[in-house]
């Protein structure tokens, strides 16, 4: 299945840009653009009239109809357009042949048939197919413009096709998992990326947005601190709580804790969120709940050997003051800083003391999967559904700021080389020291003037045929002083394998080449930072 | 102490801190004080429903500090509340205590020999092997580090036998550390750093300083304390890294000339696995015993016993939750320490919710119920389902005293009293009739016995349907058949245990007796027609010929035995019917057996991706809103554009092929979001088409928090589908 897939859609290498980029050029120039937006709602009118859309439709789309994927079909359609496309009209129609010799050597697989017909559309109308076209990162603008209107028709007809056939929605579990899991001889879309979002405007526009839903949260958020009263009987009686469901509790159990704290408890929070956070913060931080800030307890470096000395103290603690216990709040417990087998280990080992209330919130779907049966046990936890459809603001962007939301505002330019792009580089780099800085800029120095020497376009990817040999790099790096040392020079590239902003491969010889992944005008912004900087 | 955080949360500049210290904010401080007059103040009006579990009345000491609630409509008064709150705390003391001192024997057996293995071990019965107690712990590795704990306090504070150094997976990290942590254990010192390989100062002038992990050192210790052992516990021998521990047994067995060393192995698998795991050069330097932790279901069966069915628990666990909680036991847990958990739970439920649990409180003394059940109380007991039946079956034979019952409060209070006698007895006669059934059933079929738990006979006999049950017939047939011999030590050990019955079963096993005795002197053994084998008794002409034959045989001893077989029997059967009756026939049952399934079942195991599913793909169950209904969509199976923007995109998510392209999912979520408007031009500075987009973000970036997408490292801006719903 794989292979036979591996020879239909031919993935346009990025060397395909120049024409791309051509095209794009016209498109946008092309006086005739609005035409597009007439051929539109021709479109999505023989989308409606399927049966009888001879126009487009063509014998092969009917069949088609009946299958469970109409849906996702649905989806895929501009992809394949765009492949066809991207490859021009003369592939399309080899790959018309090409199918019609293959059809009957196999089943009929309906990603192929898709092909075959959008092959066949474009075949048919290559004026209104064009327009579909991926747009490139600097012309992201106008290739929106473009791109969005012609996207329409694809919207309008999946939420009618819902109408029509009605077991789309209901396939479920292992049903759907086969299903859409099956290799199918499609992508499922277009480079087309979406239209970059500033983190500001972002914020902004989230902060202004009312929620429709805002009072039905509100009271949904009520019903939930009605419990209020249970959760801390609960935790007077030894057990432990964990909050899960979707939505963020972060609100819900900071309100909680002023009941906790109006008790006379003392309150720790931790925010597992944060990134950075070590089981070791947590308990030094318990520590100083029980003794005060300036304890003048040391513990030893192991951490074992510390929780031991912690629960001593804490014994101590319980016997002087029998009523009074320290509460510790962990938002997102399962969040990726505390999700060591270890870290929760020696969490239960720290709840399990009377003299600790945990109460905690989790959100990843699988968070069971934490505990073994010998620390859940030590948790004791009391399972609380506390669904509050409050949106996770807060987790989400502390999540990870190196690929969680920020990425995606960005967009384009993140997503398209390796995690972090440019522009994260350059966060990246102001943080790292003088010698790493250096380090990059030799890199993305003799890469770009390989590049340069090369002759190729400020849109051409870095790849490893612009690489350096680990061994140059190094003597070079030797010889500005960046390092001093095989060791130093592992450690300092280390921190940019982290951030992706160096890939390797070992080539034929056997020498390891090292490259930026990014594309030639972003290498040239990154150096004049370095520079600058 | 808090001089750092006085920052409050709400400032919102804690929000991205890893830990802090929680400061209540003035406001918050503020409004407890005067929650506090107001609960101390006795006149209460009357509230709302939705008011009485306001968190407002809670801040004062005592019951209410603890948050339970006024329950009745908030008419219950705060006397009552704090009776509530001290009958939990009496109660279940009292269960927690006999539970722990079961607990605290079960492994007593275990403890005992391994303390007596310590103290033999020594160099004339191992030679130069090294002394080794493999215990065999079971499964439950939650239990193991009460064991090894208890075996540490057995051996070096009881039995005073020498020191015991308990070791984990978690200290197997490298040699160096094991030995460290050896050391420690065993010498007690602790000197606080011992992150450098300090050379710990030789105390005396006569010993060279040492590394901190050099075993020389409990060789030092050693000679202070002579006839100590030195006890090596491993805690999980599957977990801790093999080479360490060949390299652990190694170094141990090249000291054993100068320290006496016995090393304790706890496995979890069974020793097959064990020895696979080691070189057989390491084995060979072994050599000891094995010690069998009790079973689970023999530690869970003596609890059960100690903490339900003993007449000394006042509350009983109702058939539909007990069955939940040994469910959860049987298929998942077992962990004794967790049913006692479960069960704590009961009882917390119990008296934090149900107002009339105040009863239990004040079982015994009828002037105290007088006292303490007010008019609401009475109404509520009015209100009981248990009640009507009650005042039905009055109502035939005593008129009069159905009216009372219905009217004067008094009436029911003395009702109330008989009636908590009457569930007393009935408890207490359950106890005593399961156990006599148990012994029977252990004579008569041990092997069933030993199969089926008497935990999980409870709540069919609570449902009074037990007697109908196969087990019962079995165990009632078979009684029948047994030799008379055995027939006879049922009897005697049935009529030792306490019940109405066992004069009447002592006489009957005297009288069998005699019978044997005479049969005897006769030469042959007593037989009953019960014996017989079947197939003589119910074949055509030829067999009816041969039973004939049988029965002839059989002497007036015989006649007289199967008669009393028979009727004994008989009246065993009947004494079960009666005491098998369901316990929904008594008055007041709600108030003696807790039987709530709900609380249970959600609270000790969550449902994290179910919960998480059935909210975003039917948001209309959690908001409860007029737009987001599953069913009142127009068409049905389409995705309303009014449900939250997150529930949206999980609903196109589940639709999506296993890799999702973002700007796809992104378009369908316009169309879908924007419903007929996103036919319209668009128009890139768009507000609002931005507002939508930044609500997208949002969403995927929730989407991947919760762990449903991650990107896809095959193509860029692509998504990895994670899971699938319902699967």
């Amino acid at each position: 299945m794989k292979r036979k897939r591996e020879d239909i859609p031919p993935p346009p290498p990025p060397d395909a840009t120049p024409s791309r980029r051509s095209r794009v050029k016209d498109l946008t120039a092309d006086p005739s653009t609005p035409s597009k937006n007439n051929g539109t709602p021709r479109k999505a009118v023989s989308f409606l009239n399927e049966p009888s859309g001879t126009e487009l439709g063509r014998s092969p789309r009917t069949p088609r109809q009946k299958q469970i994927g109409v849906n996702d079909d649905g989806t895929a359609d501009p992809s394949i357009v765009r492949n066809a496309n991207r490859s021009a009209r003369r592939k399309s129609v080899r790959n018309m042949i090409q199918r019609s010799i293959r059809e009957d050597l196999m089943d009929e697989e309906d990603g192929f048939e898709d092909e075959d017909n959008l092959a066949q559309r474009i075949f048919d109308d290559e004026d209104a197919g064009s327009s579909e076209s991926e747009s490139d990162d600097e012309k992201s603008a106008a290739a929106a413009s473009t791109s969005t209107p012609a996207k329409k028709p694809r919207g309008r007809q999946r939420k009618k096709k819902e109408k029509s056939p009605p077991p789309v929605v209901t396939i479920e579990g292992p049903t759907a998992y086969f299903e859409q899991n099956r290799a199918r001889a499609r992508p499922s879309s277009t480079t087309t990326t979406l239209p970059p979002l500033s983190p500001k405007t972002y914020f902004r526009l989230l902060e202004q947005h009312e929620d429709k839903h805002a009072g039905d949260i509100e009271h949904l958020n009520s019903l939930h601190r009605a419990n209020f009263d249970q959760w801390v009987f609960e935790l007077s009686q030894g057990f432990n709580i964990l909050l899960y469901g979707y939505g963020s509790k972060r609100k819900l159990l900071m309100e909680f804790i002023k009941k906790e704290a109006a008790l006379g408890n003392h309150v720790v929070v931790v925010n597992g969120y944060v990134g950075g956070l070590t089981i070791r913060d947590i308990i030094n931080m318990v520590v100083n709940a029980v003794l005060g800030m300036n304890h003048g307890v040391r513990f030893g470096v192991n951490v074992n050997e510390m929780m031991d000395s912690v629960l001593q103290i804490l014994d101590e603690h319980r016997e002087k003051d029998e009523d009074k216990s320290v509460t510790l709040l962990v938002h997102s417990i399962d969040a990726a800083a505390l999700r060591t087998p270890q870290t929760q280990a020696l969490l239960a080992q720290l709840s399990s003391h009377p003299a600790i209330r945990l109460i905690a919130s989790s959100d990843n779907i699988l968070s069971s999967l934490l505990w073994d049966s010998s620390t859940l046990t030590l948790l004791n936890f009391i399972f609380h559904d506390a669904t509050t459809f409050v949106p996770y603001d807060l987790e989400i962007s502390a999540a990870d700021e190196s690929e969680g939301i920020v990425d995606v505002i960005t967009g384009g330019t993140a997503g398209r080389s390796g995690r972090s792009g440019a522009k994260g580089v350059k966060y990246v780099l102001a943080s790292l020291t003088g010698n790493a800085k250096n380090l990059y800029r030799i890199l993305v120095a003799t890469q770009l003037t390989a590049m340069e020497d090369d002759g190729a376009g400020k849109d051409k990817m870095g790849t490893e045929a612009y690489g350096i040999a680990y061994r140059t790099l190094y003597q070079k790096g030797l010889e500005e002083f960046v390092c001093s040392s095989d060791l130093v020079f592992k450690t300092l590239l280390k921190e940019f394998y982290d951030h992706q902003m160096v890939t390797s491969r070992k080539d034929l010889q056997g020498s390891e080449v090292l490259w930026a992944p990014f594309r030639k005008e972003e290498l040239e912004s990154i150096l004049e930072d370095i520079m600058l900087g | 102490m808090d001089d750092d955080s006085v920052l409050n949360d709400d400032s919102g500049s804690l929000e991205h801190q890893a830990c802090y210290i929680y400061t209540p904010t003035s406001e918050a401080l503020s409004l407890s004080t005067p929650k506090k007059r107001r609960a101390a103040s006795s006149s209460r009006t009357p509230r709302s429903k939705r008011e009485k579990v306001d968190p407002k009345n809670c801040e004062t000491v005592g019951a209410l500090g603890h948050g339970f609630p006024t329950l009745l409509r908030d008419l219950e008064d705060e006397d009552a509340v704090n009776a509530r709150y001290e009958a939990f705390h009496r109660l279940w003391r009292d269960v927690e205590r006999r539970t722990d001192d079961v607990l605290a024997q079960v492994n007593d057996e275990t403890l005992q020999s391994v303390s007596l293995f310590v103290s033999k071990a020594s160099q004339e019965i191992y030679g130069e092997k090294l002394p080794t107690g493999l215990i065999l712990t079971g499964p439950n590795i939650a239990a193991h580090g009460v064991l090894f704990q208890q075996i540490e306090t057995r051996i070096q504070s009881v039995d005073k036998r020498g020191r015991v150094a308990v070791l984990t997976s978690k200290d197997s990290s490298n040699l160096k550390n094991v030995l460290k942590k050896t050391i420690r254990c065993i010498t007690e010192i602790h000197d606080g750093f011992e992150d450098e390989d300090d050379i710990v100062e030789a105390k005396s002038g006569k010993n060279p300083s040492r590394y901190n992990y050099d075993p020389e050192i409990i060789h030092d210790w050693c000679s202070t304390h002579p006839g100590a052992k030195v006890v090596v516990a491993v805690q999980d021998t599957e977990a801790f890294d093999p080479a360490v521990l060949v390299e652990l047994i190694s170094i141990l067995h090249q000291y054993l000339p100068k320290i006496p060393f016995i090393l304790l192995l706890g496995i979890a698998t069974s020793e097959d696995i064990f020895y696979e795991k080691l070189p057989h050069s390491t084995i060979r330097l072994l050599r000891g015993d094995r010690f069998d932790v009790q079973r689970f279901e023999e530690s869970m069966e003596q609890v059960f016993e100690e903490a339900v069915l003993s007449s000394q628990s006042l509350l009983k666990l109702g058939p539909r939750v007990a069955d939940v909680i040994f469910e959860r036991q049987k298929d998942h847990t077992r962990s004794v320490s967790s049913f006692v958990m479960a069960l704590k739970y009961a009882y917390m439920s119990h008296f934090y919710a149900n107002a009339l649990s105040v009863v239990l409180g004040s079982a015994d003394s009828e002037e105290s119920l007088d006292t303490i059940l007010s008019d609401t109380h009475c109404e509520a007991i009015r209100n009981l389902p248990s009640f009507k039946p009650f005042v039905e079956s009055k109502i035939s034979g005593f008129p009069w005293r159905a009216r009372e019952l219905l009217t004067s409060n008094k009436a029911l209070k003395s009702a109330v009293f008989t009636a908590s006698k009457e569930c007393q007895r009935y408890s207490t006669n359950l106890a005593e009739a399961i156990n006599l059934f148990r012994k029977l059933q252990s004579i008569v079929s041990p092997q069933q016995a030993n199969e089926i738990p008497t935990y999980e006979l409870y709540s069919r006999i609570l449902w009074g349907e037990f007697t109908t049950r196969p087990a019962f017939r079995d165990a009632m047939l078979t009684a029948k058949k047994i030799s008379s011999e055995k027939f006879h030590t049922l009897l005697t050990t049935l009529s030792e245990l306490p019940s109405e019955l066992s004069e009447k079963l002592s006489t009957a096993a005297e009288k069998v007796q005699e019978l044997q005795s005479e049969k005897a002197a006769k030469g042959s053994t007593l037989v009953s027609e019960f014996v017989l084998p079947d197939s003589h008794r119910t074949t055509v002409k030829s067999g009816r010929v041969r039973l004939d034959e049988q029965k002839s045989k059989m002497t007036s001893q015989d006649t007289e035995y199967h008669k009393l077989v028979n009727l004994t029997v008989q009246e065993l059967e009947t004494y079960f019917k009666n005491k098998f009756k369901p316990y929904t026939n008594l008055f007041l049952h709600e108030v003696f057996f807790y039987d709530l399934k709900s609380p249970h079942s959600q609270v000790f195991a969550a449902k994290p991706r179910p919960s998480v599913e059935r909210a975003l793909s039917r948001p209309g169950d959690y908001l409860g809103c007029e737009c987001c209904g599953g069913g009142n969509d127009d068409d049905g199976a389409g995705i309303g554009g009014s449900q939250p923007y997150a529930a949206i995109l999980y609903q196109l998510y589940l639709e999506s092929p296993a890799l999702i392209g973002v700007y796809d999912l992104w378009s369908a979520f316009r169309m879908v979001s924007l419903g007929d408007k996103a036919d319209q031009e668009v128009d890139e500075d768009d507000e609002e088409e931005k507002e939508l987009q930044a609500q997208f973000y949002r969403a995927l970036a929730e989407l991947r928090y919760l762990g449903f997408v991650k990107y896809s490292k095959k193509k860029t801006d692509h998504l990895v589908k994670l899971a699938w719903k319902g699967l």
